[in-house]
């Protein structure tokens, strides 16, 4: 029996006067004898003569089945004890006490409310063990799916690499991009000595032609080189951020115009133009970011 | 063990098989219960009883092996009854009624005598008390 269904059964054994005005005394004990609700009325000593004596005579009754309902009339009132599931209820009230309001709430109400609180106590258990069972199986799936999960990028990785220049179908799906920053976020971890990656801001330009990379901007050749003097000869990719939030990473090149009004020039291909949802003019922030891929 | 010539002049109608204990005078009232109880003892799901006063006493219990064991039983019912109606200053109790998880029982105090109904669940009490008190 829980806080709360100890607390249910309180509030019901203090609705007890309000059903019924002839009641005197209502409480609830359990098979251990402990008092589980009780009116306000009812003292401690009372309860307890109760359930010792009743105790008692329920050890003699095995002749007939054991102790399951005691109901003693006396002249002026009435005691009404009900087993109810693992509970009892006993009930003092006057003999002028409607039969029938006593018998729906000692016979109905109350053993439907107990039969309630013990179905949600069994709910309540079964996803306890259920929530603990959980944790095995993804295991014994993260095992089973670690291998392809490994083999899939790498695949993928050699595949990019190889086609230099795709000129339709390369595509930069964003949660490539959220995968290259956590896997980074562990490498920044495990190698502490590396950095910080410095930010630049860029103005962005578009890039046209047929055989433009779709997964590849062209930066500023100065940026390059001093990203390049930073993290040595680590594979860097570039982190591209607007000012409303809107990130990715891809492929860099240096950027082939050798006008002298280039620099501070970011040069990006239509499709990541889309996904960054910026246009010509406006500016962006880029960081590098070490390319972990390529280690797998 | 019967003894009918106590019982005689009220002829109460004991049942074949019955025990029957007396001692002293007769007793009107105890006659008359001991006629009822002998009529709902035929009534179906009633399966014996006892009947007892300071001076006399009738037991008729179908399973006869059993009669000790109903015997004390009823005793602990009475007892433990007062005991549980005492904090409640119920100490006059008039009728107790007991039910187990295959029989119950019907315990009545009538002045100075003690009867005890034992049925079948499915027997009705209601019936057997309005019998006794009509």
């Amino acid at each position: 029996m829980t806080c709360v269904q100890s607390e249910v059964l309180q509030t019901v054994v203090d609705e007890f006067a309000n059903l019924s005005s002839e009641t005197t005394s209502v409480f609830i004990f359990n098979e251990n004898g402990e008092t589980i609700a009780s009116d306000r009325v009812t003292t401690e000593d009372q309860t307890k003569s109760v359930v010792t004596s009743f105790t008692n005579l329920s050890l003699q009754s095995d002749i007939i089945g054991g102790l399951e309902n005691l109901s003693i009339q006396g002249a002026t009132s009435q005691i009404q004890i009900a087993a109810i599931e693992n509970l009892y209820l006993a009930m003092v009230s006057s003999r002028e006490a409607d039969v029938k309001i006593i018998d729906s709430l000692t016979h109905v109400l109350v053993p439907t409310i107990v039969k309630l609180l013990n179905q949600q106590l069994t709910k309540e258990d079964q996803l306890a063990e259920e929530s603990l069972e959980i944790p095995k199986e993804p295991e014994i799936e993260l095992k089973e799916e670690e291998a392809p999960v490994d083999e899939i990028p790498q695949e993928l990785e050699i595949e990019a690499t190889e086609e230099e220049e795709p000129v339709d179908d390369a595509v930069l799906p964003e949660e490539e991009s959220t995968m290259d920053d956590s896997s980074s976020e562990e490498e920044s971890s495990s190698e502490p000595l590396l950095p910080e990656p410095p930010i630049n801001q860029l103005m962005v330009e578009k890039i046209k032609g047929f055989r433009v990379p779709a997964d590849t901007v062209r930066v500023d050749s100065e940026v390059i080189a001093k990203w390049t003097e930073l993290y040595d000869e680590k594979e860097l990719l570039i982190s591209i951020q607007t000012l409303e939030g809107k990130e990715t990473t891809c492929k860099f090149r240096p950027l082939k115009d050798s006008r002298s009004n280039a620099k501070g020039i970011i040069q990006i291909p239509e499709r990541i133009l889309q996904i960054l949802e910026v246009t010509k003019g406006q500016l962006v922030m880029v960081s590098p970011e070490i390319d972990t891929s390529g280690e797998r | 063990m019967r003894q009918k010539n106590i019982l005689a002049q009220a002829e109460p109608e004991v049942p074949e098989g019955a025990a029957v204990i007396s001692v002293g005078d007769e007793d009107s009232a105890f006659t008359n219960l001991a006629t009822s109880l002998a009529e709902i003892r035929k009534l179906k799901g009633v399966f014996g009883y006892i009947l007892r006063n300071n001076k006399a006493a009738i037991v008729d219990i179908e399973e006869q092996e059993k009669i000790s064991a109903f015997a004390l039983l009823s005793t602990h019912i009475r007892e433990s009854s007062f005991e549980i109606g005492k904090p409640f200053n119920l100490s006059d109790v008039e009728s107790v009624l007991v039910e187990g998880k295959n029989a119950k029982v019907l315990c009545m105090s009538l002045g100075e005598n003690m009867l005890d109904v034992f049925m079948e669940k499915s027997a009705s009490d209601v019936l057997v008390t309005k019998r006794i008190l009509p």
